[in-house]
């Protein structure tokens, strides 16, 4: 044994494999046809994943098929649970199950001060933000349940998000940690 | 993500989370940045890759931040 010895050297092989995921994931990326989601997608891809994404934007969604045509897609409104579902049915047809779920769905919503934002863009916001992630869970668990390579959810946020379930009563707060 | 985190996890499914950036330049006026990087979206897709690789086994309920501050920390004035 020792830091140099065959044994070692084996172990740090399989140290940095480890660090690769397993070939052929099947991965769904939420708000996946372009930033951080599209970041996302192309390097699970380039990974040698199965990826399927979904996004409510169409022109977006016909550019990532042009550039990477190995990714399936569906276009949804993640807020909407019956879109949802549609995009279950398209997992099943083009993975048939599921690895990994990436909930990258959401938007900025309305910032400022409380009297100032209006009940529409609040509504809007908690529906693509918070509804939308368990829209996806419910959907999700059963499939990453039978995942033989261990089931990975990953929810990405970004700063002002944080800030915005800070600033949201406790209740809320609370809601989006445990759902989010 | 925690609640999620603990019921799945007998299951072996994972649950995590990425807090990237996004105004990072308001957050830098804070005075708060402790990394002079700006974020880059394949900081995400990398942290992507890591948490569903078989090293991140034992890695559930985390948010984990790339948007280069340190947490709960403030730089006195």
């Amino acid at each position: 044994m020792g830091f140099a010895g065959g044994p070692a050297r084996l172990l740090l092989v399989s140290i940095l494999d480890s660090l690769r995921p397993a070939r052929g994931l099947r991965v769904l990326v939420t708000a996946g046809a372009r930033g951080v989601g599209a970041a996302i997608a192309r390097a699970f891809h380039l990974a040698g994943s199965r990826v399927h994404v979904c996004d409510v934007d169409r022109s977006a969604l016909d550019r990532l098929r042009s550039e990477v045509p190995g990714i399936t897609h569906s276009m949804a409104d993640v807020s909407i649970s019956a879109d949802v579902g549609s995009v279950f049915e398209d997992v099943q047809g083009a993975l048939g199950g599921l690895d990994v779920l990436i909930g990258n769905g959401g938007i900025a919503g309305p910032t400022g001060p409380v009297e100032t934002i209006d009940g529409a863009g609040w509504e809007r916001t908690i529906a693509v933000n918070l509804h939308s992630q368990f829209h996806f869970a419910r959907r999700a668990v059963p499939l990453l349940k039978g995942s033989l390579e261990g089931g990975c959810m990953v929810m990405t946020a970004s700063s002002p998000g944080e800030t915005a379930t800070r600033f949201a009563p406790p209740r809320l707060r609370a809601l989006g940690r445990s759902s989010a | 993500m925690r609640s999620l985190a603990h019921e799945l996890g007998p299951d072996g499914v994972r649950v995590n989370a990425i807090l990237v950036g996004a105004g990072r330049s308001r957050i830098q006026d804070k005075g708060s940045s402790a990394i002079p990087y700006d974020p880059e979206l394949d900081d995400a897709a990398a942290l992507a890759l890591f948490l569903c690789s078989p090293a991140a086994r034992n890695l559930t309920g985390q948010a984990v931040r790339i948007h280069g501050l340190v947490p709960s920390f403030s730089v006195p004035p």
